[in-house]
């Protein structure tokens, strides 16, 4: 979770956007790379990486929840918008994150167990 | 005379076929800031910006953005501002030859693909995806220079080096320029990036156009010197080197460009870009050069 100075949530950068950032542009067209070393075309691409700043990459669009959100509702807004966490915001306060292995072993626990 | 009917590498693929499906969108009310955002974390040239009923009205590029820099527009004007439109557009089906004539009339590097049925947006074509498809036919042809080295062929073909296709002259600002030197460096000559040269003309940096931007994200002055923000260090080849290995190490780094030095890799002869790959419109080897005409 990304803060500012009032420690008011202003984004999330996860390690997909970092990993989305490190990978090349067009890597898809590489059907086969055995005779590229990795090692090598990493070095490089994390000297780029320096520069960055967290703001930058991270994503500002934010969905949260609040202390008092259904666990359904919560369950559902993962489903629908394909998110594995979601911040806890009480009063623009972060009061803590909910991980979608979190709502699934309260639900394993809760109720098939 | 005959008519003489010129056939490329390209020829017969649909747009459909080459373009890019994620469209980057933002809404007429985003900050320059957000967009820039965008830009830095997809890796793209240009936001594609959409009315309130998600109708496509117009984009912003990093070339209106560096305007903004230079304009000294705050971060957190609305995209609305900078916006340029109307778009060009092209369709799924038209041949990607087409397109890319049109791209090269009306001076673009992009154009968005509309689907006539949904009324919307389908996807983009951009010279780096035109060359990334070059790329990979390349590779999987059987001339290709990859798998030529693995099978020691017994037949060489005479293959394009980077000096036939890039361009020799090359845009410079001195390290201790300011950053409105480089933007009208870059404006004047119509390019992506500036070389950035020492006392002695030596290179030893780069400001692109992407560069610019995070500056001016970063709350930087358009006063501060060049050799704050440029990249190191300066991304070459020798004008001998095989112009798909230049290809390679292009899309691999993300660069747009790589200059072109002689012996001494700090003496920058030329610079060849990724669209000047893609106007080549051929493959690398001149097996294909061959091809590009028949009656």
């Amino acid at each position: 979770m990304v803060t500012d100075h009032s420690d008011h949530l202003v984004g999330m950068l996860s390690m997909y956007d970092i990993l989305l950032f490190i990978q090349p542009k067009h890597i898809q067209i590489w059907g086969e790379m055995d005779d590229l070393d990795p090692s090598v075309l990493y070095d490089e691409r994390l000297e780029q990486v320096k520069s960055i700043l967290v703001g930058d990459i991270m994503t500002a669009e934010v969905v949260t929840i609040t202390p008092d959100t259904h666990l359904m509702v919560i369950a559902d807004t993962m489903i629908k918008k394909h998110i594995r966490r979601l911040p806890v915001v009480d009063d623009q306060e972060v009061v803590g994150i909910v991980y979608v292995s979190d709502v699934f072993h309260h639900l394993l626990e809760k109720f098939i167990i | 005379m005959p008519r003489v009917k010129k056939r490329h590498v390209l020829s017969g693929i649909k747009v459909k076929e080459a373009m890019r499906r994620q469209v980057i969108k933002l809404p007429y009310s985003a900050p320059i800031d957000y967009c820039i955002n965008r830009m830095i974390k997809y890796k793209i040239n240009a936001v594609l910006l959409t009315d309130e009923k998600q109708r496509p009205g117009g984009i912003v590029s990093k070339t209106d953005i560096m305007s903004a820099f230079y304009a000294g527009f705050p971060t957190h004007t609305p995209v609305e501002s900078i916006m340029v439109g109307p778009l060009l557009y092209c369709y799924p089906d038209d041949e990607l030859e087409t397109s890319l004539d049109i791209m090269h009339h009306n001076g673009v590097h992009r154009l968005y693909v509309l689907d006539s049925e949904a009324n919307d947006v389908a996807g983009v074509i951009a010279y780096p995806d035109i060359v990334g498809l070059l790329y990979r036919y390349c590779r999987a042809c059987d001339k290709g220079l990859l798998k030529n080295r693995r099978r020691q062929a017994e037949y060489e073909y005479r293959r394009l080096k980077v000096k036939d296709v890039m361009t020799a002259s090359v845009t410079a600002c001195h390290e201790n320029d300011d950053l409105v030197n480089v933007i009208e460096g870059l404006t004047e000559h119509r390019c992506g990036a500036v070389l950035i040269t020492s006392a002695g003309n030596k290179a030893v940096g780069v400001v692109s156009k992407s560069d610019l931007i995070v500056a001016y994200k970063h709350g930087l002055a358009v006063n501060v010197r060049a050799r704050t923000v440029m990249s190191t260090p300066v991304k070459s080849c020798p004008g001998e080197a095989q112009l798909s290995d230049a290809i390679q190490q292009m899309l691999l780094r993300d660069v747009q460009r790589i200059f072109v030095h002689a012996s001494d890799p700090a003496n920058i002869v030329g610079v060849m870009s990724l669209s000047d790959a893609a106007r080549f419109r051929s493959g690398s080897c001149r097996a294909c050069t061959s091809s590009r005409l028949i009656q």
